[in-house]
């Protein structure tokens, strides 16, 4: 049974913000990783308001659960498995039983950069297009080993997959990543 | 074209990558986020939160709800079972007594078209009532209820909505392989607990030579009554006198085997062919299950009496036994005076709390008084209209 957490992101009222006695600690903890976090779970989930959810929840188990870590060199793919854990989740819950069924997805929302060229904008909306439509789990193994740099074994030891399907799961999205580029670039 | 390369690949898609995870507009400052993780560990709702994180509360809450769940079905059938009131009972075509006032009653125990029907000279061996009292079940071997409905006469299975007061035709029966005097080779239909289905007995022929027993057979034809689809069960054992569906889905069948004095009472699983027998000391005994399919009951003596080496039937003394389905709070709720042989099954009311047995007369399960029953070949007791 999952808890819905009402997070800040869904608040959309940070004027508001609670009045509580922020702990040093705990703010120091939340500092230290909360932007290498925050754009690691908005790769997993596609969505900065989920994003922030994934992290607000990660974060907090982590909180709770800190005295448990002994390792403390462990301590990064530690939380990158909590919160990409937890990315999965929410993303996962987000679908739909008709997009399930149906295979929709979420629309492909895309923000002009500004002041980039003709050809590398159609790049941009092509490696776009094919990384949304990769699973929740594939998009985890990507942002995991190819963005905040995780070896293969790292990146299987943190999702909780065997090595031969973080293998695959990264082969698959990078056909699928190939494809789009080379579309393009003919 | 060729191939791009894995290291330019992996370069550009770290570009995209670094490029699609800042898109944050929407993300809260860490300051902000810390300063929500701080209230939501004293909040209510951060403890709660993490309370249904813990697998055992999700477990017991789940257990729970299916409990509730459970709960709740078990009194919806119990209040609709308690809904269900005891009518008249048919003693033959067109012949039923008020068990309230024990006198013959006048009126007919359905609606126009039924009554109709019930009235007719039709052969009424095969007329059971549904559990919740809405539908009855009956064979018409004259053809009665097609020359009403369609002009078409042949014997057929029929049910009855009570509510609705509509025939509805479940099954057209030829003629018996076995014995071509019988019109029909269905027999004894019955409703499912849940009144979804329908079931009856279809006699088969197997061989040419009827003088030989084993030219034909029988079997269990069950009809889903929403989809019309029906399935058919062979091998079942003996030839049974009485078959009925008991609450947990399996098909109880009284039946005497070859060469035997005494009848059996078994219960089938349809499913797996397994075959139980819940009480065993019982002889002479055709049971009845009750109509929520959880109590049975049957006459039986409590000890043959031989006199000059020959049983004496008519110095036996009948006792009226109940059980629970499985065999469990077996008791004895009536013993008679020595009598022939009775082996007609009890006949229970609609809402199972007393036995009609031809003979003996009416019987109140829990306090074991009995009230006389008017004489006649006692098909059915039908719940209140």
């Amino acid at each position: 049974m999952a808890v819905r957490q009402r997070s800040i992101a869904q608040d959309g009222a940070r004027d508001a913000l609670p009045r509580v006695a922020l702990d040093a600690d705990l703010e120091s903890f939340v500092v230290e990783h909360y932007d290498r976090l925050i754009r690691l779970a908005r790769l997993v989930c596609r969505d900065a308001v989920d994003a922030s959810d994934a992290v607000q929840a990660g974060l907090e188990q982590a909180w709770r659960r800190r005295s448990s870590l002994r390792d403390v060199d462990r301590r990064r793919a530690w939380l990158d498995r909590i919160v990409v854990r937890e990315a999965i989740h929410i993303t996962r819950r987000r679908r739909t039983m008709v997009q399930r069924i149906f295979g929709l997805d979420q629309d492909v929302e895309w923000i002009e950069p500004t002041g980039e060229p003709t050809a590398n904008v159609e790049l941009q909306i092509a490696l776009r297009s094919a990384f949304e439509t990769l699973s929740a789990e594939q998009r985890a193994v990507v942002a995991l080993h190819l963005y905040a740099g995780h070896s293969v074994a790292a990146t299987a030891d943190i999702v909780g997959a065997p090595v031969e399907t973080v293998r695959s799961r990264l082969r698959l999205a990078r056909e699928r990543m190939r494809h789009a580029l080379e579309e393009v670039l003919e | 074209m060729t191939s791009m390369s894995d290291e330019r690949l992996d370069l550009e898609l770290l570009g995209f990558l670094r490029l699609y995870a800042e898109e944050l507009h929407e993300a809260p400052s860490a300051h902000d986020m810390a300063i929500h993780i701080a209230a939501r560990q004293g909040s209510l709702g951060g403890r709660m939160s993490r309370l249904f994180a813990r697998p055992a509360v999700r477990v017991a809450i789940v257990g729970l709800l299916l409990a509730t769940a459970i709960g709740a079905a078990m009194a919806v059938g119990a209040w609709r079972a308690s809904q269900v009131q005891n009518g008249l009972i048919a003693l033959a075509p067109g012949v039923f007594m008020d068990p309230a006032t024990g006198s013959y009653a006048a009126d007919s125990p359905c609606a126009a078209r039924c009554a109709e029907v019930m009235a007719s000279d039709m052969i009424l061996s095969g007329l059971t009532p549904s559990a919740d009292g809405r539908q009855f079940a009956l064979l018409d071997e004259s053809g009665t209820v097609g020359t009403l409905q369609t002009g078409e006469a042949g014997p057929a299975i029929w049910r009855y909505d009570a509510g609705i007061d509509e025939f509805a035709l479940v099954a057209s029966c030829g003629p018996d392989p076995w014995d071509p005097q019988r019109p029909s080779h269905c027999e004894r239909p019955f409703f499912s607990v849940d009144g979804r289905s329908l079931a009856y007995i279809e006699r088969v022929q197997v061989a040419l030579d009827r003088s030989d027993p084993r030219s034909w057979t029988w079997r269990l034809v069950v009809v889903d009554l929403r989809t019309g689809s029906s399935s058919r069960h062979e091998d079942l054992p003996g030839y049974p006198d009485q078959a009925s569906f008991v609450a947990d889905g399996r098909l109880m069948l009284s039946y005497r085997p070859v060469d035997a004095d005494v009848f059996r009472n078994v219960l089938v699983d349809l499913r797996t062919g397994e075959v139980e027998e819940p009480v065993k000391h019982w002889s002479r005994a055709i049971a009845s299950a009750s109509p929520d399919g959880t109590w049975l009951a049957y006459v039986t003596y409590g000890r043959p009496v031989v006199r000059d080496g020959i049983w004496r039937p008519e110095d036996n003394v009948p006792e009226v036994w109940v059980a629970r389905i499985d065999g469990s709070d077996l008791r004895r709720i009536f013993r008679g005076a020595p009598a022939n042989a009775i082996e007609h099954p009890p006949i229970w009311s609609p809402d199972g709390k007393e036995l009609a047995i031809m003979d003996i007369g009416i019987l109140e399960i829990e306090t074991g008084t009995v009230r006389p029953l008017l004489p006649g070949p006692l098909t059915a007791w039908l719940p209140a209209r």
